[in-house]
């Protein structure tokens, strides 16, 4: 992946960590990291749980935000959302 | 189901999805944030219920009222002789927080979707964005047991008595002290971290498997009793604000089916805000009874 690849994501957030604090939803940290991005950047979320990645998708697809990833790597999905040019 | 207390208060996912159109079921997904799990996608025919909204008095703290509560199970289409399956957001805590108010209120047959919205969704199982159209009911609930909840009065009574259990069930960080609350949960925080003394640490996660599925009857009775948590005495649990401590109030009334079990709501969001309480961050050894 080179340093100009365009759908390098510029965050990644792990969703299956600090569950057990109670505090806020995984998908509340997608949210949170894609308001933080400029037209055309990318975060990737990566989490071993199905619900997680459930709720990516269903999230980017109700919210206008580009899925550009979705894949399967070992235990982990790791999904890659895509602020619209 | 694994030789718990009182096996009838769990369903499995199987069972739950085998009884989807029963006419006297009615499934409710009890979320937290609802954009984040119901909106996305829920249980075919699943009503929500907003915790903040629906479980809470949204003016003073406290839990949702006598009234209330008839009003939301009468918006949910519910009888007193409806069986409810709670299932929800965040591993299950808000939906065990309804199943404590909604069993303070009486309405006699509750179940917990066993793993929850988690497990449902990791089998593939059917989901929906589609919220059902109920008929609501004009629902009559019996008077409230209280004896289920515990007030910041009661707890300070038990201060230092070796016949009361106050349980824990936050992280080991809460509980000593280096933590209060996280930092996007403002409102939660408190002026002093540290736990209630004499309480035992017994984060709620240790009841549960990797599938969110609750342990056997076997490992939960040891997994207690080896912090002394027997049932032979009254037990109080808490955590924040009374969520996951309501998933253990659960475990320990209907699972191992102990006698006594109340739920401190208020928990460290006000005991830890509360002036002239005792706090303590030492963590002690547990008083375990010999055999």
């Amino acid at each position: 992946m080179g340093a100009d690849d365009v759908s390098a994501p510029i965050a990644v957030l792990d969703l299956g960590a600090a569950e057990q604090e109670c505090g806020d939803p995984a998908l509340e940290r997608v949210r949170r990291g894609y308001a933080g991005l400029g037209p055309g950047q990318v975060l990737e979320a990566r989490s071993p749980i199905a619900e997680h990645a459930f709720a990516v998708r269903a999230w980017a697809r109700q919210a206008g935000a580009e899925l550009i990833g979705d894949e399967r790597v070992g235990r982990l999905a790791v999904l890659r959302v895509r602020r619209p040019a | 189901m694994a030789d718990y207390a009182h096996p009838g208060a769990l369903v499995t996912t199987e069972w739950l999805q085998d009884h989807l159109t029963d006419d006297n079921v009615r499934v409710l997904e009890v979320d937290y944030d609802p954009s984040s799990a119901y909106q996305l996608g829920h249980i075919p025919g699943s009503v929500l219920v907003d915790w903040k909204r629906d479980i809470n008095d949204t003016l003073r703290r406290d839990i949702l009222s006598h009234e209330q509560f008839e009003q939301v199970l009468g918006r949910v289409g519910a009888t007193p002789d409806t069986t409810l399956v709670l299932y929800g957001d965040m591993r299950n805590w808000f939906a065990a927080f309804a199943f404590w108010t909604f069993t303070i209120y009486g309405h006699a047959d509750i179940r917990l979707l066993n793993g929850g919205r988690r497990k449902w969704f990791e089998e593939g199982r059917p989901t929906t964005e589609e919220v059902p159209d109920v008929a609501p009911t004009e629902y009559r609930a019996p008077q409230a047991d209280t004896s289920l909840r515990a007030f910041l009065p009661d707890v300070k009574k038990v201060l230092g008595r070796d016949d009361f259990n106050l349980v824990d069930v936050r992280s080991p960080a809460e509980f000593k002290g280096e933590i209060s609350a996280p930092p996007e949960y403002a409102n939660e925080g408190a002026q002093r971290a540290g736990h209630i003394p004499g309480a035992a640490n017994i984060p709620w996660a240790q009841a549960i498997k990797d599938d969110d599925t609750f342990k056997s009857a076997d490992e939960l009775r040891q997994l207690y009793a080896a912090q002394g948590v027997t049932g032979d005495t009254p037990v109080i649990t808490y955590c924040r604000i009374g969520e996951r401590s309501s998933h253990t109030w659960f475990v320990l009334r209907y699972l191992l089916g102990f006698p006594t079990v109340s739920n401190y709501d208020g928990s460290w969001s006000e005991w830890g805000n509360s002036v002239g309480v005792p706090v303590e961050k030492e963590v002690r050894e547990p008083a375990v009874a010999s055999a």
